[in-house]
């Protein structure tokens, strides 16, 4: 049975319906489950969406191969093209934040399969900018 | 008239059935693993023929769950001293072989000795954690004597070296331990070290993890911090702890063993002028610069790979060792944030009580704003810095070399917080934060009132950063020593070094200072 929640992200309230998928041991064990307070809940609610991020999608969870941004900032230049083969080490995305330039390398070898941000884009810390395959 | 011959054959093989309890078979399985056994990481620690052992006849006196008359050669741990060159080290080796190493009163009677031996001797301390935690069978005793390790750990902290190889499993309270000493190292694949492992934290939480993401070495060194060192086996666990070692005094009461015999070398470097970036916003690669610096282009670097932000590490000046905090501008711009303020401290402060000098590297554009860094205590965490930097009476010396602002400035060891010497390149900027936001500040009537803002505020930027952010405007205020050229810089360190390292500073008398945590 999903159960309706409200929450209010930047003053525009969502309906949301969760569906508890493990609520049998969470039941087996009330005092380890964690119930939000209210003040945790505005908390949450303010700290959620992407702050002053233009870029359409969030920050999702890095997978495999994608390269992410180690601190928040604005994408100043982009080294590399769809398809083309870096090293590991290479400088693949330059930032820029706190007004210095902030090199991006690449971790791991191989070929440049998506390009998840634009140049002028704003970027949060461990946003995804880039995926090599 | 001679001894009987039968007490010698005895103890002869006592010592051979204490010594030799693992088969030749379960030997050369660990060493396929890239495991040593206890006696060997002990042997290979010290100098052939000068380790002497500390109970090794020793027993435990459980009876319950079948432990009575149960033979645990050496109660499961080897521990003595041994020299390294001339420097005697104390050390003890637990031994997963024995009971998998787990920690029972006699245990615990073993390890304390030998940590107070070497207090009383002034020496330092190396352990090899390899348990698999308390021993169950002696109950509270076993308890009773991880409280009496971490007493003891507590007690040398500060006074002689106190080294962790963590090279099995160290879990729960048995990991307070190497929390306690100075340094921690972890071999890669054959450790872990954690509170509580995947299985309670499933049961618990409901949270399925893994052993990587709670407890591995990979992990401890590059997210928690708790491990300063990752070795890739036992050996390189063995070479490491001669490594740090040999850039430590043997107690708190001497100086680190600084080879004075060397002569300054005052030649120029030209090389290091070509390590600057044409622009400010480009960063410079701090590594590079280190390496150029210090002798033979040699740092061990402590938290290598935690909080990349900052450098810190043991490198030598002609011969004077000293301790090199730095911020990297090629990670996060150099920001400083909660673990790299974490990370600066605990090494500053380290230093301090080994009386080594410091040489701080300072482009550092400013502690991190973010809703994270706020909420998660920078300012808490940023507080350690000073606190540690206005408490080290060792030589300081501080290279301005960029970027110098605002807080971030006073907390990479400013004049202000006891540097005894501060020397700014002619790329240093010093100022009370960045150009750009002082002349908002400075400049806000007449820039609501201009035709074109941005242009404006550019132009007064410049005029700004002219005139206030050049090292001149400090070294006018004397808040710097001088002003060198790059080139310069290596002899110059070497130089202040010497004159300082007679250094001394009485403060007042206390407990200890209340340092923020």
């Amino acid at each position: 049975m999903p159960r309706q929640f409200k929450i209010t992200v930047n003053n525009v309230e969502y309906d949301v319906a969760v569906l508890e998928l493990n609520a049998g041991s969470s039941q087996m064990m009330p005092s380890y489950t964690p119930t939000m307070t209210s003040a945790q809940a505005s908390t949450a609610a303010v700290s959620a969406p992407p702050v002053a991020s233009t870029s359409s999608a969030p920050a999702a969870a890095a997978g495999s191969g994608d390269q992410c941004a180690q601190m928040g900032g604005v994408v100043a230049s982009i080294a590399v093209k769809q398809g083309q083969s870096v090293n590991a080490g290479d400088v693949i995305v330059e930032l820029e934040a706190m007004k210095m330039k902030v090199p991006v390398i690449a971790d791991r070898s191989g070929q440049v399969s998506r390009i998840a941000v634009a140049v002028g884009d704003g970027v949060e810390s461990g946003q995804v900018l880039l995926t090599i395959a | 008239m001679t001894i009987k011959p039968e007490l010698i054959e005895t103890l002869r093989k006592r010592r051979e059935k204490i010594k030799n309890h693992i088969s030749p078979e379960k030997l050369e399985a660990l060493h396929a693993k890239g495991l040593l056994s206890a006696r060997e990481r002990i042997n290979g620690l010290f100098d052939e023929g000068t380790f002497q052992e500390l109970g090794m006849h020793a027993k435990h006196h459980a009876v319950y769950f079948g432990m009575e008359g149960r033979e645990l050669p050496a109660d499961g741990v080897i521990t003595g001293s041994g020299y390294m060159g001339s420097e005697q080290v104390a050390a003890y080796c637990q031994d997963f072989s024995v009971m998998a190493g787990s920690l029972g009163k006699m245990q615990a009677r073993k390890i304390t000795r030998i940590m107070r031996y070497a207090i009383k001797t002034g020496i330092p301390v190396v352990a090899f954690k390899d348990s698999g935690g308390a021993r169950i069978q002696e109950g509270v005793d076993a308890l009773s004597g991880y409280g009496d390790v971490f007493y003891a750990n507590v007690l040398l902290s500060g006074v002689v070296p106190q080294i962790a190889v963590v090279c099995g499993p160290c879990a729960g309270g048995a990991a307070y331990s190497p929390a306690l000493m100075d340094f921690v190292i972890m071999t890669r694949k054959n450790s872990h070290m954690f509170l509580t492992g995947p299985e309670v934290i499933k049961a618990v939480t409901g949270r399925t993890t893994t052993m990587a993401e709670v407890g591995s070495a990979e992990m401890h060194a590059s997210v928690s911090g708790n491990v300063h060192f990752l070795a890739e086996d036992d050996q390189n666990a063995i070479d490491l702890v001669k490594h740090i070692l040999s850039f430590l005094p043997p107690n708190n009461t001497e100086d680190p063993p600084h080879d004075l015999s060397v002569e300054i070398d005052d030649t120029p470097d030209p090389g290091m002028d070509e390590l600057i970036p044409d622009s400010p916003t480009d960063p410079l690669d701090m590594q590079a610069i280190i390496r150029r610096l210090v002798d033979n282009g040699e740092i061990l670097e402590v938290h290598a790979s935690f909080a990349r932000n900052v450098i810190v590490g043991f490198a030598r000046f002609c011969g004077v060792i000293v301790g090199i905090v730095a911020n990297q501008p090629m990670v996060m711009a150099g920001a400083l944030d909660l673990n790299a303020a974490d990370k600066v401290a605990r090494f500053v402060r380290t230093c301090n009580v080994f009386n080594i000098p410091l040489v701080t590297l300072v482009d550092v554009p400013g502690f991190l704003p973010g809703v994270e860094q706020e909420r998660g205590g920078i300012i808490r965490h940023g507080a350690k810095m000073l606190h540690a930097y206005a408490s080290c009476t060792t030589p300081k010396i501080s290279i301005l070399l960029r970027k110098s602002y605002g807080g971030s400035y006073l907390a990479m060891c400013s004049q202000e917080l006891g540097a005894d010497m501060v020397f700014a390149w002619p790329t240093a900027e010093i100022a009370v934060m960045g150009s750009e936001a002082a002349v908002k500040i400075l400049y806000r009537k007449e820039l609501d009132q201009a035709e074109d803002r941005a242009a404006r505020a550019a132009e007064l930027a410049q005029d700004y950063r002219n005139e206030f952010a050049s090292p001149y405007e400090a070294a006018s205020n004397f808040y710097i020593t001088d002003v060198i050229e790059p080139c310069e810089t290596r002899a110059t360190i070497a130089l202040a070094l010497r004159k300082t390292l007679g250094k001394r500073e009485l403060r007042p008398g206390k407990k200890h200072g209340n340092m923020p945590l």
